[in-house]
């Protein structure tokens, strides 16, 4: 399960040691990436709002495999104008979405016909 | 090649991949249909639909289909069966009202396929061919199948049933089903002479009730909405086979290549060849 983080509110703050852990080994996300990491989720679409955004191929792979290492999900895969997304809460309490951005662009082809 | 999988709550899938067989199924449940690649026939009831991969296929319990494929290019199609327990938790799940289901809710007829389905279906299908098998994380895919069948549906027959004129429920109700018959008649011949009367008697409408009411749910005329989906199938072949334009011209049912072309100009704002060219960096 790759994924890949593209968010955070606080990109230069040092990850405290708990969630530290909690991105490293259950998510499996080196905190060093936080220090690179965007700040601004705007730009992955309108309605993606989070502290943190996990990018992913496949959210409901990412969400089974995440709910299977005991991680809760306030918000189960929803249809956003983004793609697919799963919202939960790190160990601080930060919203993460995780999110499998879709390209919606050739939709407009098929409404309506078939 | 066929790969089948049933669950331990009797749902199933089956892959299929091939270039030329014919195939009978019989359905105990609801059973979505999709083609990932290639084109197939499609018969069931007393129908038979030339089937693409800009649609899908929802057939009732207790039917029977037979699928055809004779295709140079490979056909790739996917087969899912939702069992009775399982679609009634769903149902409950979104509070879906019964009369969206028995009564010409998931009815037999060919729908277009939205992208979060394809997207949904292709997952599916990278899973089981990878070999998972834990029935806990397929079925999450077979519910999202599902939910997006059913947002599709409600766009294309709910809603659309809205916009009919008539004060009746249970008239607009009829009056739909008469034109998504008539749709898919459409839809399955749309490469040949389509007259209006003839989707008109499908319907069982007069030809003017037709035009009006086509024009109501659609927003298109029935000529200008066969049209539209002879333009969208050519685009559709320009970008993913390689025919020549010529080929293309008569497969989609255009007589004469100079009006396909104005046609399609003046939809997509650009010529065929140069939409080929910019989509699959082919110069032909």
């Amino acid at each position: 399960m790759p994924l890949s983080l593209k968010q955070t509110a606080q990109p230069q703050a040092p990850v405290q040691p708990e969630p530290a852990n909690f991105y490293e080994q259950t998510l499996g996300i080196h905190a060093r990436v936080f220090q690179g990491a965007a700040s601004d989720p705007g730009y992955l679409g309108k309605d993606v709002e989070a502290d943190v955004v996990l990018l992913t191929n496949d959210c409901l792979e990412a969400c089974f495999e995440l709910r299977s290492k005991g991680i809760s999900f306030s918000q189960s895969p929803s249809y956003i104008e983004a793609g697919l997304s799963a919202v939960f809460a790190d160990p601080l309490g930060r919203k993460c979405m995780l999110l499998e951005k879709r390209d919606y662009t050739e939709e407009e082809e098929f409404i309506g016909f078939a | 090649m066929i790969t089948l999988k049933t669950f331990r709550n009797r749902n199933l899938i089956r892959l299929d991949s091939s270039h030329d067989a014919v195939y009978t199924e019989e359905h105990t449940f609801y059973t979505l249909k999709i083609i990932l690649s290639g084109t197939a026939t499609c018969r069931f009831g007393k129908r038979k639909v030339q089937f693409y991969p800009d649609s899908c296929l929802m057939l009732s319990p207790g039917s029977k289909s037979e699928t055809s494929i004779n295709s140079d290019q490979g056909v790739e199609s996917v087969t899912i069966s939702f069992s009775g327990a399982f679609l009634e938790a769903f149902v409950k799940r979104f509070s879906i009202p019964p009369e969206h289901i028995g009564g010409g809710g998931f009815s037999e007829s060919l729908y277009p396929v939205s992208s979060d389905m394809r997207i949904t279906i292709l997952h599916l299908k990278k899973q089981l061919e990878r070999g998972t098998g834990n029935e806990e994380l397929l079925n999450e895919y077979l519910h999202h199948s599902l939910f997006n069948y059913y947002t599709v549906f409600r766009r294309e027959v709910l809603l659309r049933m809205e916009k009919l004129r008539f004060s009746k429920a249970t008239t607009r109700a009829e009056v739909m089903k008469r034109l998504n018959d008539a749709r898919e008649y459409i839809s399955s011949n749309y490469n040949r002479n389509v007259s209006l009367q003839d989707a008109a008697d499908i319907a069982c409408l007069s030809v003017n009730h037709f035009m009006r009411t086509f024009k109501d749910a659609y927003g298109f005329s029935p000529h200008q909405y066969l049209i539209q989906l002879r333009l969208k199938r050519a685009r559709y072949l320009l970008r993913n086979t390689r025919y020549a334009l010529n080929e293309i011209v008569s497969m989609v049912g255009f007589e004469c290549p100079s009006s396909f072309i104005r046609l399609f100009r003046n939809n997509f704002m650009v010529t065929p060849l140069k939409y080929r060219a910019a989509k699959t960096g082919v110069l032909i």
